[in-house]
């Protein structure tokens, strides 16, 4: 797979070493030379062009016909955007994504049909939480921070502790995954007990998040 | 009528001061707060200071109830943004952008924009003016608008009167 990244910082850069360690085809866009040239001799395997990611020659230069993915992580929003839109609109690209830096924009890229990953928002998300005691951690945010995958240590009073599984209220967009109990793994069954001290790892939608909180912790 | 320009640069000042002028009410936008001294002591419209593809400025500007908007920042890709929002997201009825890279004008014109290359249009003026010869200069202005001069030549043919 081809993957075309623009924007060649701190993000674009630790990208484009992971897609081409993972074995992917790589190509990064970066409109400062020294730092082009930087990236060129920190990521072996990957193609490394100096030129504004905006300008469709520069674009065509690092192969965005055959790019199956083109994402767009340059520090300013509106080049993001007006990348993104090239690859879809002008050169066919089947997977467009973009950064967004700052989360008032991400209504807008929505709005204009375009996918974002925004770093704010995702982290402000985890220390929000990690902040949080008594609450269920997030271990993996998954669907660009949508979906996530938690885990629930249950106490002695904790609704869910000394109840089976088909007897809890769990919100519907949400499922139990695992059970962690001493070292053992136990993968939920609707007649399986819950205890105190039990961790519990569910799959839950950001907006269901807190239902399942409380259902299976209480509330604070 | 109610306009918003989005750039108080040469331009979006000048043009401010005009259609202020001309009785318009007139909003712009700039995210340089020193700009505004550019729009002079009669300038009575309303000055923001912000980037103007933030939706809360744009609100604060009115954009729901804008019937234009002009995008010349010296930033073609924000006044892409810009022009999208107010056009796709606000419906405001005339969105005008200007884009100083020949290419992006025309790709962005075939998106539905209506954009103005100035790089185009001042050299191909400038290309008359150097050559002094009979010209004819053509602009098109977004998907509906055109400009077209004609400039005889001192031996023209006379036309036949009829």
């Amino acid at each position: 797979m081809y993957v075309l990244i623009v924007g060649g910082g701190k993000v674009g850069k630790s990208l484009a070493k992971a897609l081409a360690g993972a074995g992917y085809d790589v190509a990064v866009v970066e409109k400062d030379e020294k730092i082009a040239g930087k990236i060129a001799e920190d990521v072996d395997k990957a193609l490394i062009i100096a030129g504004d990611g905006c300008d469709p020659a520069r674009l065509e230069d690092a192969g965005i016909a055959r790019a199956q993915v083109v994402t767009a992580v340059t520090g300013d929003d509106e080049d993001n955007l007006i990348i993104c839109q090239l690859a879809r609109d002008t050169f066919g690209v089947p997977r467009v994504i973009a950064r967004v830096n700052n989360p008032s924009n991400v209504i807008t890229f929505q709005k204009l049909g375009i996918d974002t990953v925004s770093s704010t928002t995702i982290i402000t998300k985890l220390i929000e939480e990690e902040a949080t005691i008594g609450d269920i951690f997030t271990l993996l945010a998954l669907k660009r921070g949508k979906l996530s995958i938690v885990e629930a240590i249950l106490s002695p009073k904790s609704p869910a502790a000394n109840k089976a599984i088909k007897e809890l209220k769990l919100p519907a967009e949400s499922i139990l995954a695992t059970i962690i109990r001493e070292n053992q793994i136990i993968f939920p069954k609707g007649n399986i007990k819950l205890l105190p001290g039990d961790s519990i790892i569910a799959l839950s939608t950001i907006e269901q998040e807190s239902a399942l909180k409380e259902a299976l912790i209480g509330k604070e | 009528m109610h306009i918003i320009i989005v750039g108080c640069g040469r331009v979006g000042s000048q043009l401010a001061q005009i259609l202020s002028s001309e009785g318009h009410n007139v909003v712009i936008i700039d995210k340089n707060p020193a700009a505004f001294k550019r729009l002079g002591p009669d300038f009575n419209g309303i000055t923001i200071t912000g980037v103007g593809f933030d939706p809360d400025i744009l609100k604060r500007a009115g954009i729901e109830r804008a019937e234009a908007l002009a995008a010349v920042t010296n930033g073609d890709n924000s006044n892409i943004m810009v022009s999208e929002i107010a056009k796709k997201i606000y419906n405001v009825p005339r969105v005008i952008t200007r884009i100083y890279d020949p290419l992006r004008a025309d790709i962005y014109k075939k998106f539905g924009l209506n954009t103005i290359g100035t790089t185009t249009i001042v050299a191909q003026i400038f290309r008359s003016a150097l050559l002094k010869e009979s010209s004819k200069l053509e602009f098109s202005i977004g998907t509906d608008l055109g400009l077209i001069e004609y400039k005889a030549q001192k031996e023209a043919p006379q036309t036949e009167e009829k």
